[in-house]
This record gives C-alpha cells, structure tokens and sequence, in this order.
C-alpha cells in the first residue's frame, strides 16, 4: 500500500494510502488517547465494527516514539486514519499516548488534515474525568464546539453545552485552532475515570456520536467485552497517564474564574 | 535517625532511581509477567487523614482477593474468573494469564496496620483506606 498524497505540519506528517471520497455530511472522529481512553476505544471500535477501511496513518519524526505496531502482517503507524463504506465517517485511531511534545505539531496537522479534505465537521470524542465516576451508573455527556452552527447542531440533540471548564491536551488546541481557522469541531465530553479505561463512557460517546451522524454503532459488543477490553488497554492506559501528567490534565478539574 | 534506617532509605532512593533511569531509556516495563500474572491499574489519592488507594480488577474474582500487609508494602493478588490468553499476540500469544498480582509501597505516614479494604463488585475494583499516622 503506497502513499498517494502526503503534507507535513510544525514536522508532522500525514499520509494518504487513498484519498478518502466524502459524502455530505462527512465527519473526522478523533480517538486520541486521554481521560479513560474513552475517545480512543471508542475509535478503534468504531473502526472495527463499521468495517472502516484504512485510508491514511499520520507519523512524526522527533516528536513521536520511533515504533510501528503490526495488525495482520501490516506494519502501521500507531496513529491510523480508516473511511466507512459511505465515505461519510473517518475515525483516527491511536495505539500510543500522545507525547506533550507532540500536542500541538499533532493538532496542527490534525485539523489541517479535515481542511484540506474538507470535512463538514471534526469531532472529538473525550472523557472528562469526574472524581464520583465509581458511583454513576450512566456517565453524563456535554459538549463544546468551535462555531455557533455546530453548537446547533449538538442543541437539536438535547444534550447539556460544556458551559465553563478547562479543557487540556489536544482537543483543546484543535478546538481552539479550529475556531481561527472557521472549521465546525464538536467536541463531545464524557463522564469518566481518569486513569483507568472506561468503555461504559465510550458506549456513550459512540451513542452521541450515531445520533449525530446517523450512522448506527451498535455498542452492545463493547459493553459485552469491557472487562477484556480494559486488560488489553491497561498498558495504553499507564504511559497517557505519564502523558496527561505532563500536559497538566487535573488542569480540568479546576475551578475557572466565572461570573455570577 | 539510626544507622540503619538511614541505609535503609538509601536503598529505597536507589531502587527508586535505578526504576527511573529504566524506565527513561526503556520506556515503562510491560504490566504482565510469563509467570500468567498481570498487573492492574492503581490510584491513590491523598485526604488530609488518610489515603484511598482505588484498584481496578476487570474479570477478577474478588472473592479470591488476597492482601498480605509486610511493613509499609501492601503485597495484593486476585485470580481471574477465567484463564485468559491473547492468541493472536504473535511473540507471547501462548501466555496464558489467570491472576492479577502487584505490590504498593505506602506513603510513610500512614498506618499499614489500620487498612480497610473495601470490594465494589459491580466495578470490579477495591477501595483501600489507609490512614494517616496521627
């Protein structure tokens, strides 16, 4: 599988295997991995049981670890773009934290990616960690967005607006870049555990995100197999604490300064 | 602070310091053993009088929970309800895995002797309660 196009940002590059054809609307899912890892089973599922395509990877010399990981034979980069068969939906998956190094060359090239190609809207799928996350049986969602259209968008399906907060790591630079830049990111936030994996919150970002895009992911499997699911992201889980760590992530949990 | 007190946190600092270095060239070391036990996600969390330690133990069959207190070193092992393997895993994919096991250093003001320990079985985890020393 050769590279058709490629771009690089801040060092970053993005390779296409194909260039993905979209159908309106189109949406760039971000599975990164953050609080939970709740965007990055979410992707990865999604990636599985929509039977996506791979379609591009993204890798950076410097900023990222030098490691390939092999699914069926193929050697990829951890960070992997995969389209549906409507062309409607590409996920990026992550297999490796995210260095704090790599947050903002990383974004950069994310949302430089969804101009390029055009997408109607980039979503981020996130956990937002919450101390009680042991006591709720179903975690809330909220969501932030870059543009007042895409803010619309979320208000037609009912769910609470991220009001006041702190966000940190990369959807905080993609929502702030993309906001310059006019591009409509939803960010869609999830009750969560911060250190440990939470499927039960990616079940409910994948949810949220086949209402907003119309795309039926039936997560009755990920809730059937969360408990093998979190052995196998246990080690993913350990190295984006470091990471989360590093970009100061209990940033969240403060209290901004807010008007009465 | 006596002679041997005072080697004894060099040994500790060391220990410490060795872990760093490996961990700084080799990356973080894998959370699973050939032996079959794995080793699961922890968090502690300080309160101004004590510690909550919070374990997470998917697929594990808490009844099996064993703690065993050895001054401030909490030694903690749990099987699993099943034996697990990863086939497709093509180096190590004859693993199998059937028990957690781990090992925590508690802070030096707590009291090891007072622990509560606490299973929530909907979530698969343990809450270890460890005071502070007064």
């Amino acid at each position: 599988m050769g590279v058709v196009e490629s771009f690089s940002v801040d060092g970053v590059g993005v390779y296409l295997f194909e260039r993905p054809v979209l159908a309106e609307p189109s949406f760039l899912v971000l599975g990164l991995p953050d609080a939970g890892l709740v965007g990055a089973i979410a992707a990865k599922y999604a990636s599985v049981r929509l039977n996506m395509r791979l379609v591009g990877e993204i890798d950076a010399s410097g900023v990222l670890p030098p490691l390939s990981v092999v699914h069926r034979g193929v050697p990829l980069s951890p960070f992997q773009l995969y389209v549906n068969n409507s062309g409607r939906m590409v996920v990026l998956v992550s297999e490796a934290p995210l260095p704090a190094a790599a947050v903002y060359p990383v974004s950069r090239a994310v949302v430089e990616l969804a101009s390029r190609l055009g997408f109607s809207y980039i979503v981020s799928l996130s956990g937002i960690a919450v101390p009680n996350r042991m006591e709720i049986k179903r975690p809330r969602v909220f969501w932030v967005s870059s543009t007042s259209g895409a803010g619309r968008v979320m208000e037609e399906l009912g769910l609470k607006r991220f009001d006041e907060g702190f966000i940190v790591g990369p959807y905080a630079v993609i929502l702030k870049e993309a906001r310059r830049r006019g591009l409509d990111n939803i960010v869609i936030l999830v009750e969560s555990f911060l250190q440990f994996p939470d499927p039960e919150s990616s079940a409910e970002a994948l949810r949220v995100l086949s209402r907003l895009t119309g795309i039926e992911i039936d997560v009755g499997k990920l809730l059937e197999e969360a408990e093998m699911l979190k052995i196998q992201a246990r080690e993913l889980m350990k190295q984006t604490t470091k990471s989360m760590a590093e970009m100061q992530k209990r940033y969240e949990m403060h209290m901004p300064m807010m008007y009465i | 602070m006596g002679l041997e007190e005072f080697f004894k946190r060099v040994r500790r600092e060391m220990e410490e310091l060795v872990r760093e270095i490996e961990e700084e060239f080799f990356g973080p070391k894998p959370m699973w053993s050939t032996d079959g036990s794995i080793e699961p996600l922890i968090t502690m969390q300080e309160h101004p009088d004590r510690y909550e330690i919070i374990i997470d133990l998917p697929l594990a069959d808490l009844k099996s929970l064993s703690i065993e207190v050895k001054g401030r070193r909490l030694r903690i092992q749990c099987t699993l309800r099943k034996t697990i393997t990863f086939p497709t895993w093509s180096a190590y994919g004859t693993t199998k895995f059937h028990k957690y096991k781990t090992e925590i250093l508690l802070p030096e003001n707590t009291d090891p002797q007072k622990i509560n320990i606490e299973k929530i079985e909907d979530k698969n985890m343990v809450k270890i309660t460890v005071p502070k020393k007064q």
